[in-house]
């Protein structure tokens, strides 16, 4: 993955020679989460509530997490990136399986929360099918998906308001597949994951 | 039957496309999203294909003479869209039976088309239809029913004519109304010359004029009455009559009529449109009546209906789900269920719509209707 995003795709697009490092996790926990933080990073971590985005890995595959906002804020020049909407991670099964990417809603007092991470899904989508190795390797993975996690608040313990506003999330576990046509269009699939809502990747 | 509509460039609304209109469609968004305009136009090519199967209707019972033309700047003007002219907005409509017996008006460069001789409906396919448009204007009702006579030659927009003709008419057929989940009743006498609207209290205790009942309950009436009086008293025979048979006398042309087909032999279809029905309304109320109108319209009704609603309710939209999992148990819910394939949930925004129905499962996504309760505890949590 550091091949394709340092080389192919800074190629591909006559970013200027990329310095970015320490933009790839990589993990084959049974259980992660994905916090985007106020600083800007991404941080995997292996309790539970401590990111917006939950992940059950049984068969323990391996991943590798690319900060993708962090690394295009690194690389790219200020044309590159006017205009052009980017998602926070982009994660890929080293088997041939997966190949995810993520907007972790982080910020608040922000309305079209949604809207706006559906755009940089698909604008994200749209950049990376552009270089031909990032597609080829796109191409070779059996599930394709974008993915909007969506945090549930919390709230003061006297007021149960989030809760049960949320509930529905609480009864299915496994996000929500929604139509996004446009999307579709790319060969990927579009998932909501709200508050418990956990993606399950097998194999 | 499948049912499709396609709206370009018409004021909010950019590029609208819904493939298949369900019998029961509701449709969320913000303020000025353009759900009411989305349901104005669907309402609007609805009645035009009304207008064309009458007509059909007539040619192929040998009146040759065209009934009546078709001036959609008059409609425009009803709906509120002249102003959207200039974008040179495109509608297309499709009735579609089979892949070779599909009917499409269409309206681009300010014309409409599909209208003609040559298009007319076949005679297995026509289909006599009455449509309700119920208003927000609704809660103007019992004051204008109160003063009404006082009011005359006043004007209060198109849809709010509509909506108080439907009210009127019901009331016809219901004279006492029970509104069960308020503890209510709505009562219609006959006060010297003019028609009286009273609200009661189900032990008859105590009684007000319609237009002294609370806000909520002057939104509710007029839904309720309307859809009961569609539902199950909607006398098919003497519209029919009043749009077919009163033309033909106007013209003389009653010995050139030879039916091609009986009233009781046509397709027969009620389309009920709603502006959030939820007005001034309690959130339990606001699921009781949607509960009470799905089981007018799909449990107990004796008329075909569909019914298609605008509603900001987060609490409807929930309700919704509660309503599928009822049909999937076979049970009821206030008297309601709701097939989930029956079923429609848009979210209009940014002059596009997205279905909120989720694959693979029979619920409806309701996150978008949370995300505020979810920003208020953001706000909440985040102040020191």
């Amino acid at each position: 993955m550091e091949n394709l995003f340092k080389n192919n795709f800074v190629s591909h697009y006559n970013l200027p020679t990329s310095t970015v490092t320490d933009f790839i996790i990589e993990t084959s926990s049974t259980y992660f989460e994905i916090e985007d933080t106020n600083a800007g990073d991404i941080v995997v971590h292996m309790t539970r509530d401590s990111g917006m985005a939950r992940f059950s890995n049984p068969d323990n595959l391996t991943f590798s997490i690319v900060m993708y906002e962090k690394f295009i804020t690194n690389v790219a020049d200020h044309a590159f990136k006017y205009g052009r909407k980017r998602c926070d991670i982009v994660m890929s099964s080293r088997s041939e399986r997966y190949f995810v990417l993520g907007e972790l809603k982080n910020r608040i007092h922000e309305s079209k929360v949604r809207k706006c991470a559906k755009e940089q899904l698909i604008s994200s989508v749209q950049t990376l099918l552009e270089v031909s190795e990032i597609k080829e390797c796109i191409d070779s993975k059996a599930i394709k998906r974008c993915c909007y996690f969506n945090k549930q608040s919390k709230s003061p313990s006297l007021i149960n308001a989030t809760s049960a506003f949320n509930r529905l999330s609480g009864i299915y576990h496994d996000g929500f597949k929604m139509n996004f046509p446009d999307l579709e269009k790319l060969g990927f699939e579009f998932f909501e994951y709200t508050g418990m809502q956990t993606m399950v990747l097998t194999i | 039957m499948k049912e499709s509509i396609h709206i370009k460039n018409l004021g909010p609304l950019k590029d609208i496309f819904i493939d298949d209109i369900k019998p029961l469609t509701v449709f969320i968004g913000e303020s000025g999203s353009g759900k009411s305009t989305l349901m104005k136009v669907v309402a609007l090519f609805r009645w035009i294909y009304k207008m064309h199967n009458i007509r059909s209707y007539l040619k192929l019972s040998e009146v040759s003479k065209t009934p009546f033309r078709l001036r959609m700047d008059s409609y425009f003007k009803n709906c509120g869209f002249e102003q959207y002219l200039k974008n040179n907005p495109e509608i297309t409509y499709t009735v579609e039976f089979t892949s070779d017996r599909k009917y499409t008006l269409k309206f681009a460069k300010n014309k409409l088309t599909g209208t003609s001789d040559k298009n007319l409906i076949r005679s297995s396919d026509l289909q006599y239809n009455k449509l309700s448009f119920i208003s927000e204007t609704r809660n103007i009702i019992p004051l204008w029913a109160d003063r009404g006579a006082s009011l005359a030659g006043a004007y209060l927009g198109f849809y709010f004519h509509e909506v108080y003709n439907d009210f009127y008419l019901a009331s016809e057929s219901l004279k006492e109304f029970d509104i069960p989940y308020l503890n209510l009743k709505l009562s219609v006498r006959k006060v010297q010359s003019n028609k009286k609207f009273f609200i009661q209290d189900q032990n008859k205790e105590y009684e007000i004029d319609f237009k002294n009942s609370s806000s909520g309950i002057q939104n509710v009436v007029p839904v309720s009455l309307i859809a009961e009086h569609f539902s199950k008293y909607f006398d098919f025979e003497n519209a029919f009559n009043h749009s077919v048979l009163d033309f033909l006398s106007k013209t003389d042309k009653l010995t050139d009529f030879k039916p091609v087909k009986n009233l009781g032999n046509i397709i027969r279809k009620i389309y009920i449109h709603i502006e959030e029905p939820e007005l001034s309304l309690y959130p339990d109320a606001q699921c009781q009546l949607i509960s009470d109108l799905i089981a007018k319209c799909f449990v107990n009704n004796t008329n075909e209906i569909e019914l298609m609603f605008s509603t900001h309710s987060p609490y409807i939209i929930n309700h919704l789900n509660l309503l599928i999992k009822a049909f999937d148990c076979e049970q009821l819910i206030d008297g309601a269920k709701v097939r989930f394939e029956n079923l429609s949930v848009y979210q209009v925004a940014d002059g596009k719509i997205e279905n909120l129905l989720v694959q693979k499962e029979r619920i409806v996504n309701t996150n978008a209707l949370s995300d505020t309760i979810n920003d208020i505890y953001d706000k909440y949590t985040q102040l020191k």
